[in-house]
């Protein structure tokens, strides 16, 4: 019973299939004004839709935000200004950086945009002469409260440092230092700290400073090795606003002009912004040279101009309406996205390619005008109508990919084949009525070779069977050494400045090479400090278990409340007087009334009583040293951020013990970090394979079905794909090449794209007497090896592009399409030619 | 701060290469005077004594060393027990070592605190006295004095050098706003003897 519905269900479909190009076939011939009148409605509606559409840059766009640790990343992207600030990264030759930073920062202080200077601030110096006198009121405040700063490890040197014979020492060397000192230069910091307990204190300040691996002694953001220089520059107005971020980009390019060292611009937005042109000549070029391939290659064949310029209007109405289409439900489009061009001319040829093969072999075998538009229309139609159906629902079944990269790319490409289909069914007829006359000659077209092949394939076809299930097996074995490319880095530009960037600062300024970030939230900043004295203890724990490099927090910066008392405690049981200090200085020859200051803080108690942690923060917040506080403590519209930097190498931290360890003491801090980020992607492009392969092969088969009704002919449109999709990830593991975050999708997208060409040569042969089925397959087999080129030149634009992401797909699709095309052509020849498989 | 030092630096080697004039100057004579003397040195080596009166010391800091320069950007003081110390500039890196077990400190100094940097400056031909400068010049004897005045805002109040006639310096007095004063004063000055890098070092 089911069976017979299901049977009832797909002949239904057939027939509706052949009524609908019947009627294309009738009003192409019959209103064909009505077809031009519509076609340019449509165009004029896409027009006005397209400009309504918003078209992005923002890389940052493309992936999940609602996943807990792309959240994150993209918080700590706005806490650190990392999305709005614009750095500069400067290379060169050591001896010449300094000075051409101060240049670059001339330039860009003095940068107008719209007649109003283009950066709040910029910044290349750790240490500005101004802040002077706010380094001395730090010092002075760490020297009268040592217990806030010193390290617990260093709280016996801390006492010792008060005890007579350490006072006199320390006296006389600050005599030694006022003497050595140009002019009075060490008079302020004296006066602040007459012991010199700052020795104690500011090398963990300054290394809680450090983001990055920089030189400790330069007073610049420089690397170790002095080859790269930081720059950081905030701009007036958020970079997110595209207008004022091209005219600043074109002013960062003016000032950078002519340096003598190698200036690269960096950060979240500002970098797209500065990538958008070299994307956007990177997808014009890779869409004018499939173009142009494209069009050579039909040229090539058919030896006709008016069809070959036909293709270009047919591929942009295409193009236009699916671009038309998708702004209809999507809010903005991103301008990555527009490598679906490319796909689309690859692929929406492949169309007109079936319809005007079977037009001109018709024409050639005595048709006329009408019935060879007929046939190709109707006949061939339905075939095309599967194939394009096929080919754009897996891409539509991407649409509800939970990566927006892959969504929408899914959603253009499969909207384009449709229109493109379309653009075609209506478009070629009434060309062809246009430019055909009866006595117009018709030569046989080439016939590629297929002819060889046919009778190749039908000499052996068990052994080629038996071959290809044999290569099956290997490639299977071969595709089981394929890795996984996590790096998202890998997906950008190879060439870009964000890439350079990136790379020069893991080459020479990254404390490690991996890292994770680790937010406590809450309302206030004594609960979120609170909170984060677990993540604190846990890093601790795995420091000393040499499971990180480094790691830094406020809380390790400075000291909490309960390290503060074993340090005043200690310094309580060595009685130490201020009236005695005072008398010592008297000794050395001091001047007691110029330290009457420290001397009263000593006297009310400051060297032996804990201060509130907030009054530490407040006190390093107003200092030249806030970027520590900065760092690791934020305010915003959510409230409190306590944050916990951790470094380590490959291998060094088992990053997913650390998340369910910290699960267990903070279940409500939060962490990020490349890793983790891109096994968020991963398990999400995970799922959205499993349910593309899922959805879109039960339509794809259900298609099959509705068209061949057997199991034969599906296994025919099928068999191609296995063979080309496990010959693609063997080919891939051959090559060294690696399955990433967008080209995995191919495994998706092949099955509807592959499944034609077995499925053209099927339609052609397989209902043909046996006698007949050399000559379908010559013109048939020939339109797949076309489409199959033209679907290469497509792709093949991309495997060339700087994109990596992009890139990716071309190679990997480029090896599908061509194994899975190969096998169409002598494979399903082969099973032709075996009796089993015959109709 | 360091402003000050390169400043004081800068004007005592630019003293030591100046040949004292037998006549009164104008400020901008004066100056030019010294840049065009400065021309002729390539390096000058000098013992020296120390006087600092500081505002939070109520005993005057006496000690003896020795200094030495070389073109373009090399200088070096070493300063006798009982406050010993020694400081290295070598264009914008500064590395000193302040008593017998003080710990060796480098800090590089931005470009335009750099020495050469200085140097460039004053090698320029000097046709006015700079905005907001103050420069008396007087001849006493064989003695020369030159005060200079810098513009307002900065740490160092007055610096005052006095030279010989012969174009060595024989004494450098800053007065800074806070009270402080220092008085360097040079003997046995020695010019383009032949320095190299090995007397810039400091170990």
């Amino acid at each position: 019973m089911i069976l017979s519905n299901i049977s009832k269900l797909l002949c239904l479909a057939s027939q509706l299939t052949i009524r609908h190009l019947t009627w294309i076939e009738r009003i192409t011939r019959t209103s064909p004004r009505l077809v031009v009148a519509t076609s340019l409605l449509l165009v004029f509606l896409s027009l006005f839709s397209l400009v309504h559409i918003r078209f992005e840059t923002d890389i940052f766009r493309l992936f999940p935000a609602d996943r807990p640790a792309m959240r994150l990343l993209l918080d700590s992207l706005e806490w650190s200004g990392g999305a709005r600030e614009a750095y500069f990264l400067l290379e060169g030759d050591p001896a010449v950086l300094p000075a051409a930073a101060e240049r670059l920062a001339g330039r860009l202080r003095s940068l107008q945009v719209d007649g109003v200077p283009a950066f709040k601030r910029v910044v290349y110096r750790i240490y500005e002469e101004s802040e002077a006198q706010r380094f001395t009121e730090l010092v002075a405040f760490a020297a009268a409260h040592p217990a806030a700063f010193v390290p617990l490890k260093d709280a016996d040197t801390l006492v010792d440092r008060f005890t007579p014979r350490a006072i006199d020492q320390a006296l006389d060397q600050l005599t030694v230092q006022l003497a050595g000192s140009i002019g009075a230069s060490s008079v302020g910091l004296s006066v602040a700290d007459p012991l010199g307990l700052r020795e104690l204190i500011l090398p963990r300040l300054k290394a809680g400073s450090q983001a990055l691996d920089m030189d400790p002694s330069s007073p610049y953001f420089l690397s170790r090795d002095g080859r790269v220089l930081i720059m950081i520059a905030e701009p007036v107005k958020p970079v997110q606003e595209m207008s004022f971020a091209r005219k600043l980009v074109a002013g960062i390019n003016q000032t950078r002009q002519g340096a003598e060292v190698r200036i690269f611009c960096a950060g979240a937005h500002i970098s797209a912004v500065i990538d958008e042109a070299a994307m956007r000549s990177n997808i014009l070029s890779c869409i004018l040279s499939s173009l142009v391939v494209v069009l050579g290659i039909f040229y090539a064949v058919y030896r006709r101009i008016l069809p070959t310029l036909m293709l270009p209007l047919i591929l942009s109405l295409g193009v236009l309406l699916a671009l038309a289409t998708a702004g209809l439900f999507l809010t903005s489009i991103h301008i990555i996205s527009f490598a679906f061009m490319t796909l689309i001319v690859g692929l929406g040829t492949d169309y007109s390619i079936h319809l005007y093969d079977r037009f001109h072999t018709e024409r050639t075998a005595g048709a006329t005008t009408d019935q060879a538009i007929s046939l190709a229309l109707v006949d061939t139609g339905q075939g095309l109508f599967t194939a394009a159906t096929t080919t754009a629902l897996p891409f539509l079944a991407l649409g509800w990919a939970e990566v927006r990269a892959l969504s929408e790319l899914g959603i253009l490409v499969g909207l384009g084949v449709i229109f493109s289909l379309y653009a075609t069914l209506f478009a070629t007829p009434l060309l062809m009525r246009a430019i055909d006359s009866p006595g117009r000659q018709y030569r046989s077209l080439p016939s590629l070779g297929m002819g060889w092949l046919w009778r190749f394939s039908g000499r052996w076809p068990r052994l080629l069977l038996w071959l290809s299930g044999a290569m099956v097996v290997v490639f299977t074995l071969m595709s089981l050494q394929t890795s996984f490319d996590g790096e998202l880095k890998n997906l950008q530009p190879q060439h870009s400045e964000a890439f350079r960037a990136q790379e020069l600062v893991e080459q020479h300024l990254n404390l490690a090479p991996k890292s994770l970030l680790v937010a406590v939230d809450g309302m206030t900043q004594a609960e979120v400090m609170q909170g984060n004295l677990a993540v604190e203890t846990l890093s601790a724990g795995l420091a000393g278990q040499s499971k990180l490099q480094a790691w830094s927090s406020l809380g390790q910066t400075m000291n909490r409340q309960h390290e503060q008392r074993q340090i005043t405690n200690l310094l309580r049981a060595v009685n130490i007087s201020a009236v005695n200090l005072g008398k010592s200085l008297a000794q050395k020859g001091f001047s007691t009334s110029s330290f009457e200051l420290y001397l009263n803080q000593i006297k009310s108690g400051s060297l032996t009583q804990p201060v509130d942690e907030a009054v530490i923060i407040n006190q390093l917040a107003a200092s030249p040293l806030r970027g520590v506080v900065e760092r690791h403590l934020v305010q915003d519209g959510n409230g409190w951020h306590a944050l916990t930097y951790l470094y380590y190498r490959p291998g060094q931290l088992d990053q997913h013990a650390f998340v369910r360890q910290l699960g267990a003491v903070a279940p409500t801090a939060r962490v990020t970090g490349t890793d983790l980020v891109s096994d968020e992607l991963l398990s999400a492009v995970r799922r959205s394979a499993i349910n593309g392969v899922g959805l879109g092969g039960v339509l794809v088969l259900l298609l099959l079905l509705a068209h061949f009704k057997s199991l034969a002919g599906i296994a025919s449109s099928l068999g191609p794909v296995l063979f080309g999709a496990v010959a693609m990830l063997g080919t891939m593991a051959l090559v060294g090449m690696k399955l990433n975050f967008m080209n995995i999708m191919v495994l998706v997208t092949i099955v509807g794209m592959g499944s034609d060409y077995g499925l053209h040569v099927q339609h052609r042969c397989g209902e043909v007497a046996a006698d007949q089925q050399e000559l379908s397959f010559v013109q048939a087999g020939r339109s797949v090896l076309l489409s199959a080129l033209t679907t290469i030149a497509g792709f093949g634009s991309l495997a060339f592009t700087d994109y990596g992401a992009m890139s990716s797909i071309g190679w990997s699709t480029n090896f599908g399409i061509g194994f899975t095309a190969l096998a169409a052509l002598l494979l399903v020849p082969a099973a032709l030619q075996l009796s089993v498989f015959r109709r | 701060m360091k402003s000050l030092l390169q400043l004081g630096l800068v004007v005592l080697f630019v003293m030591a290469a100046q040949p004292a004039q037998a006549r009164s100057l104008t400020p901008v004579e004066g100056l030019e005077a010294l840049r065009r003397s400065f021309a002729g040195l390539q390096d000058f080596t000098a013992e020296l004594t120390q006087e600092k009166q500081l505002s939070i010391m109520k005993k005057k800091l006496v000690m003896q060393g020795m200094i030495r320069f070389k073109k373009p950007d090399r200088f070096y003081l070493e300063l006798a027990p009982p406050y010993s110390g020694k400081v290295l500039l070598k264009d914008t890196v500064l590395e000193q070592q302040l008593g017998a077990q003080g710990e060796r400190q480098r800090i590089v100094l931005p470009p335009e605190q750099g020495l050469s940097r200085w140097f460039a400056t004053v090698s320029r031909p000097i046709t006015s006295i700079p905005e907001g400068m103050e420069v008396r010049a007087e001849q006493n004897g064989s003695l020369t004095s030159v005060v200079i005045r810098p513009a307002k805002g900065g740490q160092l109040k007055e610096l005052t050098l006095v030279l010989q006639d012969d174009g060595t310096v024989r004494k450098l007095v800053l007065e800074e706003r806070a009270g402080d004063r220092t008085v360097m004063t040079f003997r046995k000055t020695r010019r383009n003897i032949g320095l190299t890098e090995a007397d810039f070092r400091l170990e």
